[in-house]
């Protein structure tokens, strides 16, 4: 009786402590986009610039949030293990020798899920408590 | 008076940079599409103080150098503007404004480039229009302070080529190899620049130019090499400026048999440079490696051959990263040596003689690249927009070997100077 109340507190803890640490970041595209998954790799190439297409060839409109977001900082410091200062010191030497034009910047969650149900080919990443089913999820960071 | 101007101007420039940063961030959080038009830009405002009463410090051959230790703003300060422009998903193209301190400031040296680019498919790119040469991997983006870790590139490796860009075409193939991107490019066309040369401005044409650079980029390794072709434009007889030596020496001959030779030496039309190199970066944080090494091989002998190197490391420390960095640049040619003849029933002729033997040895002297530098600096992250840096460098440069310096009179001996720099980088 008592190790069951004590497991079931455990177990709510848990879930509590869980829910806390989950400033999980999902990665979402338009619902009518035929991309289902994008791996870890994929992810890089497309943020980082060295690639302008999907797997699949379709070219890409990427989205940033804002630079001093929360959710920024932690995209990038899990996917790249970059500051946001580094990963725009990194664009910077794309965009100003042409080879690329970094991801457009969106104010906020809210922006971002909009720009992605308007645009088939928009790509973004939102906090996973912030993501409804009028997109589709196809990464996550963390 | 011309440079008093010029710094005048880029400060207005400057100034103008707050008002576009507010316009600029306005525009881009504005559209749900992906925009047609883009604006950004980068801007560096900064100090450098250095160089001695003989010995001017200068970022690259094209300028005029600072001396006497004192403090220079135009030397590293900058404003960039681009505008990108998408045409349709295949065709789009781009204007880079950079305007700085240089000694020809018109609006066609302004634009750094322009161009138009179509893609074939994910792995083919051409683009066409004056294009960014990348020589070296930083090369392209120099002025664009905050995408590197130093005050600025190395000038062992980078002052030697005072080229920034060419006009023509560039065709790009790349593909996913292993775990990062292999790139391919083959470019070719025309470029130039303007020297000081004594008291006047001259142009130089670079024509043909052709290379290709292959490169591999992963999570932590960037790896390149390069190998570029160019050819000093057929009617330019002799090296900017070098006209008057050349015509003297033609007028001497029976007096000064060598002449003839020396005069082959001034010649520069026709004559090919080549720039060969291999470069490697690191990056794992909190560590940032970075390494390059050239070879120039010129038939040029007032552009002799170079053999240039640096090594960088870096370690953050939150928003900061210090670094040390050591550069070299060793000239590989054989200095020559000018002994007009004494000819003691002509002692008019002979001290003429002994002006244009003094002139030439100069001219000489003046273009050998012989000297080492050991940096340390630190880079700070103020914002994810803006980095502030100062650096120290300590430059030993070799006897007759001050040719990356605005020199006076070439030392006779080894000379040992201090460099200091100061400066906030920004994008927007």
């Amino acid at each position: 009786m008592m190790t069951r109340t004590v497991r079931i507190l455990i177990c709510l803890m848990g879930l509590l402590l869980a829910a806390a640490a989950s400033a999980e970041i999902v990665v979402v595209v338009n619902k009518q986009n035929p991309v289902d998954s994008l791996n870890r790799r994929e992810l890089v190439d497309l943020y980082m610039g060295r690639t302008q297409h999907y797997p699949n060839g379709t070219l890409v409109l990427r989205l940033d949030q804002a630079p001093d977001s929360e959710t920024r900082t932690l995209f990038y410091r899990q996917l790249v293990n970059k500051s946001v200062a580094e990963v725009n010191a990194y664009w910077a030497r794309l965009l100003f020798t042409g080879r690329a034009s970094p991801p457009q910047v969106l104010d906020n969650s809210a922006s971002v899920l909009d720009a992605v149900r308007k645009n088939p080919n928009a790509i973004g990443y939102v906090d996973s408590r912030d993501v409804d089913n009028s997109v589709k999820v196809i990464g996550r960071v963390d | 008076m011309g440079s008093i101007l010029r710094k005048r101007r880029l400060a207005s420039a400057l100034l103008a940079l707050a008002l576009l940063h507010h316009g600029a961030t306005a525009s881009a959080s504005d559209g749900l599409n992906s925009p047609a038009l883009r604006f950004s830009g980068f801007a560096t405002v900064g100090a450098v103080k250095g160089g001695d009463d003989n010995l001017g410090f200068r970022r690259d051959l094209a300028r005029t150098g600072v001396f006497d230790g004192d403090a220079d703003w135009a030397m590293d300060s900058l404003l960039g503007l681009q505008l990108d422009l998408r045409l349709t998903e295949k065709l789009d193209g781009a204007v880079q404004m950079v305007i700085r301190d240089r000694l020809d400031d018109v609006l066609e040296n302004q634009v750094e480039w322009a161009f138009l680019r179509y893609r074939f498919s994910p792995d083919w790119t051409l683009r066409v229009g004056r294009i960014g040469l990348d020589v070296y991997a930083l090369s392209e983006y120099r002025n664009v302070g905050f995408s590197y870790l130093w005050v600025r590139p190395p000038v062992e490796f980078y002052a030697p080529v005072a080229f920034y860009s060419f006009d023509g075409l560039d065709l790009t193939w790349s593909r996913p190899l292993g775990d990062g991107m292999f790139r391919a490019r083959l470019y070719g066309g025309r470029t130039g620049n303007d020297f000081e040369v004594g008291d006047g401005v001259t142009g130089l044409t670079l024509e043909p130019i052709i290379g290709v650079t292959l490169g591999w980029e992963s999570d932590h390794w960037q790896l390149r090499m390069t190998m570029s072709q160019t050819e000093v434009e057929e009617e330019q007889e002799y090296f900017p400026g070098l006209q008057p030596l050349a015509d003297a020496l033609e007028q001497v001959v029976l007096l000064w048999p060598e002449a003839t030779n020396l005069q082959a030496n001034l010649k520069a039309g026709g004559s090919k440079v080549y720039y060969h190199s291999i470069g490697a970066a690191y990056t794992n944080a909190p560590w940032q490696v970075q390494a390059e090494v050239g070879y120039i091989d010129s038939q040029l002998d007032v552009y002799p051959a170079l053999l240039n190197s640096y090594v960088s490391i870096g370690r953050q420390f939150g928003a900061v990263t210090v670094y040390g960095m050591l550069a070299d640049s060793d000239n590989q040619n054989e200095r020559i040596e000018v002994n007009p003849p004494f000819i003691p029933f002509l002692p008019v002729e002979s001290a003429q003689l002994a002006f244009l033997g003094q002139a030439l040895q100069t001219a000489f002297d003046n273009t050998s690249m012989d000297q080492s530098s050991l940096s340390l600096g630190m880079r700070w992250d103020v914002r994810y927009d803006t980095a502030l840096k100062v650096q120290w460098d300590r430059t030993w440069v070799s006897a007759y070997g001050s040719g990356i310096w605005d020199t006076k009179v070439a030392p006779e001996d080894d000379q040992i100077l201090d460099t200091f720099t100061i400066n906030l980088n920004v994008i927007f």
